[in-house]
């Protein structure tokens, strides 16, 4: 059989089975596309929403004066963000600054301790990966706001710690476990402490993959709502002192969402506009870690 | 005896890989304590937290009673705190917002993988990744002054009219409800599950599905018998993430979701409005003080638990998956 004729047989024998394997095949490949569409028609709403009803907003008076409590008289009368702005500095700030070494050091422990006590925690750990953020802020009210009975901006801050240093911790230690054993070794080999060893030889080489990860866990801390909302109270004064009362981005936007006014919830736009160009910064920052991991 | 002795790797103090300790025990002893240190400090804050949250829920456990399991009735005006609207309203609304974002979403991760042109792919696939980090109170805006407006208007009157009035399509169309939270999750959790279903797909190994094409398999045939199987302990994995994110979301649901107002454990209809866990912690815990406060300890507490028995779940499925394709 030349290859002809072998072509001319094969087609004649499964030519049906054929057709119905093609049709099935383009079913499918319909089906997904059709999925993509309908996955595109939600979001591209969203960011229509946000981007249109929002970018008016954006103006220098906004960003920097402060809101104001709109009345009957006058309804249009809001203000702008600029004490949310504030707020979120100070909390987000104060979160950072307490979560990044925490989570460093605890990955360390993690990296190097073997222990059952070691890894009971480090199970812990993981586990407030996953517990919805809301339980973090009833905690941080109970124990910290009933027993003062003040709001205070740290307070928000120690809440996010709960957000953000399971996540920075259990990446920064799939970073320090990617680093080659042989470098270690080696610098063991050469008569050098462990704790040199790690501050460096393990860290530096983990260094991009720790910063990853800690820029993914505060892209989403700045967006986070429910566990902030009823420790920090609310401040219409930009301030800067995490002993007062704050107002952030996020609970500003949960206040004008729930609040009276129309001028105030679509004031919320704006706010989502400031948001997401936020997280979208902070995302894109630790992409290009990323980048320069996989450039490694 | 004497060959396994000093082929351990700890035993000269050099460190091995994989789960041996990395230096021996004794050298670097500030070192070691301030690690050990750390570590205390945090399983002691683990420990606290879980105490606090035990401790408080207590006077709310006796002040609600035996029926909070048993009772439908959640009302504080009332103080009655029958939980079971509440846990079918995290449950429901977490299942239909999976039931319509899961296919979807990996519907779309095969399409941004395998359809689309490679210059439009980057495009996609972050705008994709950008969604997945929205904060949820955006998709909470979106819900209540965008998709409730046109649930109200359109969408359930639409609805409304295709099944002629019959149920679960009947009554009034207020807008938002329980549709508009699974809605809502839905889009939420979809941008999640594309982008991890995504970066699973793309992992799978080239010869696999060249090797299936070569045999003369359809491209349809190798998404459905090739990649699909072997994507699965991923997917799994990714909607478990979108799972948790689902059951403890607070915020998006907070402001659509409308209240608890029938003292049925169901919904009685698609367009009811009702509560879930966790917006009903976000709602009530500024405003309701005492025992009655006490309650929403337990409510985060059973919420606790649901996650956490979701996940381990998840986790199990996903190590048994493993261990078959080992």
């Amino acid at each position: 059989m030349d290859s002809a004729t072998r072509r001319e047989y094969i087609r004649s024998t499964s030519a049906r089975s054929y057709r119905r394997r093609a049709i099935y095949s383009r079913l499918y490949l319909l089906a997904i596309f059709v999925a993509l569409l309908i996955a595109f028609v939600p979001l591209a709403s969203i960011l229509q929403n946000v981007i249109g009803h929002g970018l008016h907003y954006i103006t220098w008076s906004y960003l920097t004066t402060s809101q104001q409590l709109p009345s009957i008289v006058s309804p249009n009368n809001i203000g702008g963000i600029g004490n949310a702005l504030a707020g979120t500095a100070i909390v987000d700030l104060i979160a950072v600054a307490i979560s990044i070494p925490l989570a460093i050091l605890l990955s360390m422990a993690m990296f190097e301790l073997r222990s059952r006590w070691v890894s009971a925690v480090r199970a812990a750990v993981e586990t407030f990966i996953g517990l919805p953020s809301i339980v973090f802020g009833v905690f941080t009210y109970v124990s910290l706001v009933l027993t003062t009975h003040q709001f205070r901006a740290y307070y928000g801050s120690l809440a996010l710690c709960f957000i953000m240093v399971p996540v920075m911790t259990i990446n920064a230690l799939a970073a320090l476990e990617s680093v080659p054993d042989t470098l270690i070794e080696a610098g063991l080999s050469l008569g050098l402490r462990p704790s040199r060893v790690m501050l460096h030889i393990v860290l530096p080489a983990a260094r991009a993959r720790v910063f990853t990860g800690i820029f993914l866990a505060f892209s989403r801390a700045v967006g986070e709502t429910a566990p902030i909302l009823f420790v920090i109270g609310a401040s219409q004064l930009p301030s800067l002192d995490p002993g007062k009362q704050a107002t952030t981005l996020p609970s500003l936007m949960y206040n004008y969402l729930t609040g009276s006014y129309p001028t105030q919830r679509d004031s919320c736009w704006g706010i989502a506009l400031v948001l997401m160009v936020t997280v979208l910064f902070f995302n894109i920052l630790s992409r290009i870690f990323v980048a320069r991991t996989n450039q490694q | 005896m004497a060959t396994t002795q000093f082929d351990s790797p700890a035993e000269h103090g050099v460190p091995a890989a994989g789960r041996e300790r990395k230096f021996s025990a004794g050298s670097d002893r500030g070192y070691r304590f301030t690690l050990y240190g750390i570590v205390t400090v945090v399983g002691v804050i683990v420990f606290y937290f879980v105490y606090v949250l035990i401790k408080n829920s207590i006077p709310g456990w006796r002040f609600a009673g035996w029926s909070i399991f048993t009772s439908s009735h959640w009302s504080f005006g009332d103080n009655r705190f029958g939980v079971l609207p509440l846990v079918m309203g995290t449950v429901l609304t977490t299942f239909f917002a999976l039931l319509l974002a899961v296919p979807v979403g990996v519907g779309a991760a095969l399409a941004i993988v395998y359809l689309i042109p490679r210059r439009l792919r980057l495009v996609v696939s972050s705008f994709v990744e950008l969604l997945a980090v929205v904060p949820s109170i955006v998709y909470g805006v979106w819900g209540a002054l965008v998709m409730a407006t046109f649930l109200g208007n359109k969408g359930e009157p639409w609805l409304k009219n295709l099944a002629h009035g019959a149920w679960p399509f009947n009554g009034a169309t207020p807008g938002y409800g329980m549709t508009l939270g699974a809605i809502v999750l839905a889009v939420m959790i979809m941008p999640i599950v594309t982008a991890i279903s995504r970066d699973v797909i793309v992992a799978v190994p080239k010869e696999l599905t060249e090797g299936a094409l070569s045999l003369g398999a359809t491209r349809g045939q190798v998404i459905r018998r090739v990649i699909l199987p072997s994507c699965k302990t991923g997917i799994v994995g990714a909607v478990t993430l979108a799972t948790g994110r689902a059951l403890g979301e607070t915020i998006a649901l907070a402001t659509v979701l409308g209240g608890v107002t029938s003292q049925s454990p169901l919904p009685d209809r698609a367009f009811a409005t009702g509560s879930t866990l966790a917006a009903e912690i976000a709602i009530d815990f500024g405003s309701i003080t005492g025992r009655a406060g006490n309650v929403l300890f337990a409510l985060a507490l059973i919420l606790m638990v649901i996650v956490g028995a979701v996940t381990y779940l998840a986790r199990s499925i996903i190590r048994r998956n493993q261990r078959q394709f080992q």
